[in-house]
């Protein structure tokens, strides 16, 4: 798997992520659906271990830990319908490399590479009985990674709630449910600049 | 609500029949911008009017192995 253009193997990342963002409504829109707009900005804390295998130095575990302002999720495009306890909308999400990064480290809070994620959502909590059902999917179409000349492919997901909240004491309410997500890349990834083959790789 | 319950199982049914492993995560550092299963929440709907402040806390732990063996650069080899 590579990683700032190193290529490791035995894996284990673990990242936090605080999410900070604002979105606003305007009384603008078409259909009966409101325009919006907002703005996300993550910090992360992310450690990677793996072996790093290398011509000179062969194989060796290494460790990396990296934490800053990661890469900017930009919503320029968001238009959304409400109907009682029902929401829909569609948006274009738009991620933006700000995050440092670094080749030749495992671990790096920014990918180096602008993500456009047009998304469609519905969900339905009832006011009644605090049950919600909630559905997103959408496309990622990825730019190259300048850094490591990486293509990472075009992507499909549809993400999928069914959530029960219950009032937590009288100081907010706790969610209880599963959550499932499907994930499938439909273009192939490249490194072009290394003569990689990596069209088999789904 | 009996209605309501079999709508609730089926799109359950439905979730966990999507559900199935990536053997590879070909995107660079095995995963993209997507944060699987973060989306799909009532709190990711636009706020019904105004200006709404966001702020979450995601935590991703996970593990790859070395089953494949790639070739993938002048320096770096996974064996």
């Amino acid at each position: 798997m590579e990683f700032g253009g190193l290529i490791a193997a035995n894996l284990k990342a673990t990242s936090n992520a605080e999410m900070v963002g604002a979105a606003y409504t305007t009384p603008y829109g078409i259909l009966g659906g409101k325009f919006a707009a907002g703005v996300i900005v993550p910090y992360i804390w992310v450690d990677v271990t793996g072996a790093v295998t290398t011509r000179r130095l062969g194989t060796f575990t290494r460790s990396d830990s990296a934490d800053g302002i990661g890469d900017t999720i930009l919503i320029p495009f968001w238009l959304n319908w409400t109907c009682g306890d029902f929401k829909w909308g569609t948006q274009l999400n738009i991620y933006a490399p700000t995050g440092a990064y670094n080749t030749g480290r495992l671990a790096n809070v920014g990918l180096n590479y602008w993500t456009f994620e047009p998304l469609a959502s519905f969900s339905w909590i009832s006011k009644k009985i605090g049950l919600e059902i909630s559905s997103t999917a959408g496309f990622d179409f990825n730019t190259e990674n300048g850094a490591t000349d990486y293509q990472s492919g075009e992507v499909f997901h549809i993400d999928a709630t069914v959530a029960e909240h219950l009032p937590l004491f009288g100081c907010g309410i706790i969610g209880i449910g599963a959550n499932a997500f499907y994930w499938k890349q439909f273009t192939p990834t490249a490194a072009p600049a290394r003569g990689l083959a990596l069209s088999k790789l789904k | 609500m009996k209605k309501l319950l079999i709508f609730v199982i089926v799109v359950f049914a439905f979730c966990v029949f999507l559900v199935k492993p990536s053997s590879v995560y070909a995107a660079e550092c095995g995963i993209g911008h997507y944060a699987p299963g973060a989306l799909a929440d009532f709190g990711d709907m636009a706020p019904p009017s105004g200006l709404a402040l966001m702020n979450w806390y995601n935590y991703y732990n996970g593990s790859a192995g070395a089953a494949n063996n790639w070739n993938l650069a002048a320096l770096l080899r996974l064996t």
